[in-house]
């Protein structure tokens, strides 16, 4: 079935896609081979060591090799690995707090995992955390890029413009490109945990239980911190952009 | 960051708002009187004993016991304090290592006037609290009255879907149920996000056809190639229409990614019209691949690492476990992979779909008129 599925993909990428619908496949392709090989490593490294080089990779392949050396990308480097590491630090501090990772209430029942040993040597909360962020590094690129080519592009067009009047103009333009990728990653959330809330349904969690459930709080964290890093990129690749450029001006004189 | 952080009308807006916060994660951190269990907090605590026991991979775990001093917060033990056993492994896979001033929902037992509890769940109620404020204030912030409608959207399809899976609880078939919050959940979110014009009309047009389109797929798909099996699925609760239930999963799954493609698309193709009312069919059809191409490729890749970031840690217990790889590849990850794929080919079929609707409608029935007013 599912050999059949890419097949679908593939033919439709390149289609639709032509020329860069071959490279946009290659690149996930690369993705794809970085995210198993760094799997497999965590169970050799420190974990939060492999997830820093994972971002910075994942950026410098979106980034650095899609789109060249620039103040656009450079300035998105930079916005996005810092929102990264403050996601994470706000991720783990706030897991730490509600004890997130590990088994929930309902993963501890059941069969495909009751006869796995746990004594795995390996710290399971900073494993979720660490998969939290990388898993919304993807959008926060995303954004932090097309934040950057639309302020370049105001930029361009009107160079004399006060700073000031540049921020107001950069944070307008935001605000229409938060929420454009907001949707996927919510929704993705709601279609994996679809049958956690029937579980919670058929055993009748009330709103109290459920707010104070361990299943509930991965998930809400999850969702709710990514979307928080989302709208956090936004304000962070304007600052960058806005550093990144007075810096080059001082340096052109 | 200055002019961001204090101009005058966001700095008010944080000042109050985290004053509010305050107050309300306050209120949610000493509400253990509206509780009927018992609740407890931990006050001190020290690790007793150290045990070692032998991982999978013939090395040894730590395990730690450590002995908190928990006084009762509320209840008819009001003020007590008991002693509670708590034995953790430094992996905390199935295990909780409690910290000083951690909150525990106690069940207490009283022998002869002597005080014994076990920790029967963890309290999260204000960490809950603060995510959810941090991720308000950081929206709003950001992105002003478009943050607040999606954050409306976002509690509105919470409620849809709750109400959706009270019908299916209840007995109704699940597609039906699928069906028709797809339809609310693209109305709701696209209206909310990007406010009631032409464009989003497209939008929700399109992302309808690319819905239909994806079903029709996965259903041929599925009927050419043997069946998955659905018992693998996690949290699975025994109802025998698993088939039903992760068709809407996948759906579900893929609509928020063919939403955000279609505003994109709609957007740009307005635009396009917009900047240039001469402009030739053909030319159109050029700049909407260029378009396509772009946005192509970070959606799939961002799919992916949103799908498959979340199966890390069970990946992990398994291959700790001595699992195979190409064993966890063939049982545990082709409902992601499934999902991963579905949500693919639905972003790739949004881009025409949404070109040709915005096409149809701007070019046809407008007749290249004003597109976005």
């Amino acid at each position: 079935m599912n050999v059949a599925l890419l097949l679908i993909l593939i033919v439709l990428m390149i289609c639709i896609g032509g020329s860069r619908g071959v490279i946009s496949i290659m690149a996930l392709l690369g993705n794809v081979i970085v995210f198993f090989i760094s799997v497999y490593l965590m169970k050799y490294c420190n974990l939060y060591v492999i997830a820093f080089f994972d971002i910075v990779f994942m950026c410098l392949l979106t980034l650095i090799y899609q789109n060249g050396v620039n103040i656009k990308t450079i300035s998105s480097l930079i916005a996005v690995i810092s929102v990264s590491l403050l996601l994470m630090v706000l991720s783990s501090v706030m897991g730490r707090l509600g004890n997130m990772g590990g088994y929930n209430e309902f993963e501890l029942y059941e069969d495909t995992l009751m006869n796995l040993s746990v004594n795995i040597k390996l710290n399971l909360p900073d494993v979720s955390i660490c998969m939290l962020v990388l898993g919304v590094v993807g959008a926060l690129i995303d954004i932090a890029v097309a934040v950057t080519s639309s302020i370049h592009e105001v930029r361009m067009n009107n160079e004399k413009q006060e700073e000031s009047e540049f921020i107001k103009t950069s944070l307008r333009l935001g605000k229409s490109i938060f929420g454009s990728t907001i949707n996927t990653l919510w929704f993705a959330c709601i279609g994996e945990s679809l049958l956690m809330f029937l579980l919670f349904r058929k055993y009748n969690y009330s709103f109290v239980t459920l707010i104070n459930s361990k299943a509930f709080f991965d998930m809400a964290a999850t969702i709710l911190l990514s979307a928080s890093g989302c709208a956090l990129v936004v304000p962070a690749a304007i600052c960058s952009y806005v550093y990144v450029s007075r810096y080059m001006k001082k340096n052109a004189e | 960051m200055k002019e961001i952080l204090f101009c005058k009308k966001n700095l008010i807006f944080t000042i109050v708002y985290v004053l509010m916060a305050a107050g309300i994660l306050i209120f949610i951190s000493n509400d253990a009187f509206l509780y009927k269990d018992e609740i407890g907090i931990v006050t001190h605590r020290e690790i007793t004993d150290r045990i070692k026991q032998k991982s999978p991979n013939m090395k040894t775990e730590k395990y730690y016991v450590q002995t908190l001093n928990v006084t009762i917060l509320n209840g008819k033990y009001k003020g007590k304090e008991v002693m509670v056993e708590n034995c953790y492994s430094k992996s905390e896979v199935k295990t909780v290592k409690y910290t000083l001033g951690d909150e525990v929902f106690l069940k207490v037992s009283d022998k002869e006037n002597m005080l014994s509890g076990s920790i029967t769940g963890f309290k999260r109620d204000t960490v809950v609290a603060a995510i959810a404020l941090i991720f308000v204030y950081c929206v709003v912030l950001v992105a002003g009255m478009r943050g607040a409608l999606f954050v409306a959207a976002s509690i509105i399809n919470v409620a849809i879907l709750y109400l959706g899976l009270d019908f299916y609880a209840r007995g109704t078939d699940i597609l039906p149920i699928c069906y028709v919050s797809v339809i609310l959940f693209t109305i709701i979110s696209l209206v909310c996000i990007s406010g009631f014009n032409k464009s989003t009309i497209i939008s929700i047009a399109s992302v309808w056809l690319v819905i239909i389109l994806v079903a029709v797929i996965y259903k041929i798909v599925l009927s050419m190639s043997e069946q998955p099996d659905y018992i693998m699925l996690e949290y699975v609760s025994g109802p025998n229409d698993l088939n039903k239930l992760f068709f809407t999963e996948v759906i579900m799954g893929c609509l928020g990614a063919v939403m955000d493609v279609a505003v994109s698309v709609s957007e740009t193709s307005c635009e396009l019209l917009r900047e240039n009312k001469e402009l030739k069919t053909s030319d159109y059809i050029k700049s909407m691949r260029e378009l396509g191409a772009d946005v192509m490729g970070t959606m799939v890749n961002i799919l992916f690492y949103s799908y498959f970031c979340a199966t890390v840690p069970m990946i992990l217990v398994q291959m700790k476990n001595k699992y195979k790889l190409n064993f966890i590849f063939r049982f545990d990850l082709p409902f992601e992979v499934t999902r991963f794929l579905t949500g693919s080919i639905g972003i790739v079929l949004t881009i025409p779909v949404t070109a040709f609707v915005s096409w149809l409608v701007l070019y046809k029935i407008l007749g290249k008129r004003k597109c976005t007013e």
